[in-house]
């Protein structure tokens, strides 16, 4: 008797239980589908308004395919280079105990918090014809404010913490036996990096390239400070597509956009390929 | 080849010693057991010998020569951790492989000899045809074995075993116990185990070292320890033993109980406390109540008062007093706060 009453109220419990989450659920979908998935979806259509043909024809503009171009050379500078000071410094702070370690963890987040647009305009004050280092560059014929240089210090900075943030965590929850390990195996450092501690960490690695290299594609602040917009030039694909638009050319505008877009779908993509695989539990058994 | 280690100390972050000049020599093909209690600083040990922690004191010297200044994969021993430590993204042959693979190319065998070495390795640990699956798809035992097969794979003179079998049941423990012993001998290996397991420590070992406190307490094999144990941990590692209280006065060690009788010993006056192995007890006619209980292994059981069990040989039980009895605690040993002060 007690038993069927027990049950009985775990049934009613579930159903209520059930309800709420369905509205929850609704609710996430809602907000997902208003704020993030409409944008996009108007991008694609305002870039498809007068067909394909016309959306196509917007990208045999020179200055437009040095936009995109400059944008996948940078990309992959930056992340190529963020993803190696990263993993060095992510693992500097996990396995070694040193002095000024806590403060070395709060710069590397630093340009998460620092406005873009203030960490572009530092690199003018270092580097530009009025600044620091400025005159002593012209001299030698350097250019790295309004050129390619100074628009990838601007990325590096902005993508600097991605890779670091999310693989401290993981190596430091992996701790030091798989390391050990290793090393009484007979192991050097760059070995047991190599084999052991990356590989224990793959997924956060993945992830944490990924995001480099979305925020890679899509900066916009501090590139716009230190480019120029010299179109044909030192124009990013976010830069440009902001020149178009002011332009009036809205189809060329969206359609830049729209493969911006596509790119950072893709990441996402291969984000939640990496993340969705069999986890490492700790890189220890 | 043999291991030194002289006057080994090692302090932690804050200052406490962890191990407090311990000197230690194991010869060439010994088989050494390290036993202790839980924070003894057998880990600890373990871990200095192999170069994963310096030592603030002290040398350690592997064929005679010095390894203080080698880090540990330059020393080349075998070490089976504690909790394992398997690499969890690796599988399992590649687990055992990997001592060989990061070997410098001129030293390293083939792959094919590679795969037929972990091949070997795998039908050694009774594990055939488990080397593609992942440690985490292994029970605790299997793990253990792939953790004894990695440390193996390169063929290490010495070997450094942290309590491998914890997690083995009592059937498999005993197997491969005697399975490590011969391939000891076979290979003609040095191996340091470290055990809670006395039955372990006296079936494989030539000699125990017991440690307590960071120190070691006393080191020889297990028939001298039996004989003249330092301390009462001792004692207790090596079998059964009943503990009685008292305190020596004037030559005289005065048991608590009345059923016990007084000991003649040489040691000063003070609190003291007698251990003795209950088949080392002599059953003498007293005051005290005697109970039998269930025979067991040879050994007729009697309890005496309402907590000392004594065992008498089968064969001798028809001298034990049926009137009433006392306990003759002439065979015992005595010690003070847990150090043996004297045998009686
Ligand atoms: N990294 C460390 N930092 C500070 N103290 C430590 C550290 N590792 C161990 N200790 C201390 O050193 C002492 C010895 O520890 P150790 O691990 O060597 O003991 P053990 O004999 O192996 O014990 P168990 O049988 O439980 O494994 C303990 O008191 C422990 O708290
Ligand atoms: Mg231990």
């Amino acid at each position: 008797m007690s038993r069927v009453d027990a049950a009985a109220g775990k049934g009613s419990l579930n159903t209520k239980d059930g309800v709420s989450r369905a509205v929850v659920a609704v609710l996430a979908w809602v907000l997902a589908l208003g704020l993030l998935v409409a944008p996009v979806v108007l991008v694609f259509a305002e870039a498809l308004r007068h067909g394909g043909a016309a959306a196509l024809a917007s990208f045999s503009d020179p200055d437009a395919w040095s936009a995109i171009r400059l944008t996948l050379v940078m990309t992959v500078l930056a992340v190529a280079i963020n993803t190696a000071f990263g993993i060095l410094a992510a693992w500097l702070v996990t396995k070694y105990r040193f002095s000024g370690r806590g403060v070395l963890l709060a710069m590397i987040e630093l340009p998460l918090s620092i406005s873009p647009v203030v960490a572009g305009l530092a690199w003018v004050l270092l580097f530009g014809l009025q600044g620091w280092f400025g005159p002593t560059l012209a001299r030698w014929h350097v250019d790295i404010v309004f050129a390619p240089p100074g628009i990838l210090l601007a990325t590096l900075f902005v993508t600097f913490p991605y890779v670091t943030r999310t693989l401290t965590p993981l190596l430091e929850a992996q701790g030091a036996q798989a390391e050990e390990a290793a090393s009484v195996l007979g192991a050097g450092m760059w070995s047991t990096l190599w084999r052991v501690t990356l590989p224990g960490a793959a997924s956060a690695l993945a992830s944490g390239v990924l995001l480099t290299t979305a925020r890679a594609l899509g900066e916009f602040g501090a590139v716009s400070v230190v480019s120029g917009h010299i179109p044909g030039l030192t124009e990013t694909m976010p830069l440009h597509i902001e020149t178009l638009y002011n332009g009036y050319q809205s189809v060329a505008a969206f359609s830049m956009a729209a493969l911006l877009a596509l790119f950072a779908i893709l990441i996402v993509a291969l984000r939640g390929l990496a993340g969705g695989r069999r986890p490492i539990e700790d890189g220890l058994a | 080849m043999s291991v030194r280690l002289d006057a080994i100390s090692r302090r932690n972050a804050a200052g406490g010693l962890i191990l407090d000049d311990v000197s230690l020599e194991i010869e060439t093909g010994e088989f050494v057991a390290l036993v202790g209690p839980s924070g003894a600083g057998k880990t600890s040990l373990l871990r200095v010998i192999a170069g994963l922690d310096a030592q603030s004191g002290g040398t350690v010297e592997i064929d005679g020569r010095d390894m203080s200044a080698l880090p540990a994969r330059a020393r080349g021993l075998g070490f089976v951790f504690q909790n394992y430590a398997l690499f969890g993204h690796l599988s399992v042959a590649a687990n055992i492989a990997f001592g060989l693979r990061v070997l410098p190319r001129s030293l390293r065998p083939s792959r094919s000899e590679i795969a037929s070495r972990v091949d070997e390795l795998l039908d050694l640990m009774q594990l055939p045809g488990r080397g593609r699956d992942f440690p985490a798809q292994l029970s605790g035992g299997q793990r253990q074995r792939v953790a004894l097969a990695r440390a193996l794979a390169t063929r290490p003179p010495v070997l450094l075993l942290d309590e491998p079998f914890g997690a083995l049941d009592p059937m498999v423990r005993k197997s491969i116990r005697t399975w490590l012993r011969d391939l000891h001998d076979k290979l003609g290996l040095t191996t340091i185990l470290v055990t809670h397991d006395q039955q372990e420590a006296l079936e494989i070992a030539d000699r125990l070292a017991v440690m307590a406190d960071g120190q070691l307490v006393q080191a020889g094999a297990p028939d001298l320890l039996e004989a003249r144990p330092a301390t009462s941990f001792v004692m207790d590692f090596l079998g059964d033993t009943v503990r009685i209280e008292g305190a020596v006065r004037g030559g005289v060690f005065e048991p608590e109980p009345a059923f016990a009788l007084p000991v003649a010993v040489n040691v000063s006056d003070g609190p003291a406390t007698l251990m003795i192995r209950p088949h080392d007890i002599d059953l003498v006619t007293g005051p005290a109540v005697l109970t039998p209980l269930a025979t067991h292994g040879g050994f007729a059981r009697y309890r005496v008062g309402d907590a000392v069990t004594v065992h008498v040989p089968v064969h001798v039980a028809d001298r034990v007093p049926v009137t009433g009895a006392a306990l003759d605690l002439g065979r015992g040993h005595l010690f003070r706060s847990g150090k043996s002060i004297n045998t009686i």
